[in-house]
């Protein structure tokens, strides 16, 4: 039981380190917060499994209402960020190759669109079209 | 009335408790004052909810599919990460859904920013739109489809009850 | 076991700072410290482990609201003035 708990919590650390990694060396800013995002919470929950299969009990319930916290509010953080980031990039390295729409419902007419395949400029053009 | 408050109250005083560490009357009772309160306080925000019935396998199947894919998607940002070329050919996806309530588009909306590779970013209630960036856009399909199986799975799970009145941004 | 736990989370601390001085927009920057935040959260609950008591979990679950709410405000920030 104790060597269970300490490699789910060396996991849980490695998965935090890959998320620095990954938000340290990728080029593209809603990309790293993709990173940031996945990896912190897949992260949170392998610490969370460690922790409480070491300390049940009243401990362990304390320690599962932080971390379903996290798991809970994390991608909702992560979804609010790159809501603003893709909306106002600023100064963020922002690559978006294509912008597409459509259709999943088959109640509806279709949509005559073709498929855009247009390069964004990234880096600091203008703010906010 | 009542029912409406009793298991807010209930959850909030079990938190109450958890929070305080101990089971005595007075923490179960002021946990109960406290937890009545703060129903009662955010009261307006039930007052519009469309109902729905939660069913429980549908909800299980659910629950398997996102644990799953959480994995998955920290398997493959780990090889976008570590692998020093860069895979990602990143897009925006605006997805017209099939109309859903509220409740049901938010859980989709939340549960994209766990899949493989996306991230919600708008979501429109009156037409059903939602926008995803995608980071490994190959396929817009086999996105299109993902995001049709989520929304599947979480209409099975939330059915709505109440059809009778249309929900208030309906423009055909 | 719980070294190598720490000394993992000190080094991804590290990186995330890295980005936090570095990414050119404000974005960028609250990403990282948001995801210090988690970190330390993920430090608290391995101390829990530690130490057998689990005293600072209070503190943890402030932190999980706090990091939320921050990175909520600052998001909000971004979309209306730009970053």
């Amino acid at each position: 039981m104790g060597v269970l708990a300490d490699v789910l919590l060396v996991a849980g650390a490695l998965w935090f380190l890959l998320a620095g990694i990954g938000v340290a060396r990728l080029g593209d800013s809603l990309a790293r917060v993709h990173a940031a995002t996945k990896a912190t919470t897949l992260g949170m929950v392998l610490v969370l499994l460690g922790a409480i299969l070491q300390s049940p009990g009243a401990d362990g319930l304390k320690l599962s209402l932080a971390i379903a916290l996290v798991v809970l509010t994390n991608p909702l953080a992560g979804h609010l960020l790159g809501r603003a980031v893709e909306a106002n990039p600023g100064t963020a390295e922002v690559r978006i190759d294509i912008r597409a729409t459509v259709e999943a419902d088959e109640t509806r007419p279709p949509d005559d669109r073709p498929l855009e395949s247009e390069p964004d400029e990234a880096g600091p053009d203008e703010a906010g079209a | 009335m009542i029912a409406g408050y009793l298991v807010p109250t209930l959850w909030l005083t079990t938190l109450w408790a958890v929070l305080w560490r101990s089971t005595t009357t007075a923490t179960l009772v002021t946990g109960v004052v406290v937890g009545a309160f703060l129903t009662w306080a955010v009261r307006h925000t039930h007052e519009h909810r469309e109902h729905h019935r939660i069913r429980p396998v549908a909800l299980l199947r659910y629950f398997a599919h996102m644990m799953v894919a959480l994995v998955k998607s920290n398997l493959i940002l780990a090889y976008e990460i570590l692998t020093p070329t860069d895979y990602t050919r990143p897009g925006v996806l605006e997805v017209r859904l099939p109309k859903s309530s509220e409740l049901v588009l938010t859980v989709v909306a939340n549960s994209m920013t766990l899949t493989p590779g996306t991230l919600s970013l708008e979501l429109d209630v009156d037409t059903s739109t939602l926008s995803v960036h995608v980071l490994h856009l190959r396929n817009v399909d086999a996105a299109r489809a993902e995001i049709e199986e989520l929304h599947r799975l979480v209409s099975a799970a939330l059915m709505q009850v109440d059809r009778r009145t249309p929900p208030e941004g309906a423009r055909a | 076991m719980i070294t190598l736990t720490f000394a993992l989370l000190t080094a991804s601390t590290l990186l995330f700072a890295f980005r936090a001085f570095r990414g050119p927009s404000v974005a960028d920057r609250v990403v990282a410290v948001d995801a210090m935040v988690i970190v330390a959260i993920a430090a608290i609950a391995t101390d829990a482990v530690r130490t057998g008591d689990a005293r600072f979990a209070d503190a943890a679950i402030l932190l999980a609201l706090v990091a939320f709410v921050g990175t909520g405000i600052v998001a909000r920030f971004i979309e209306r003035r730009g970053g």
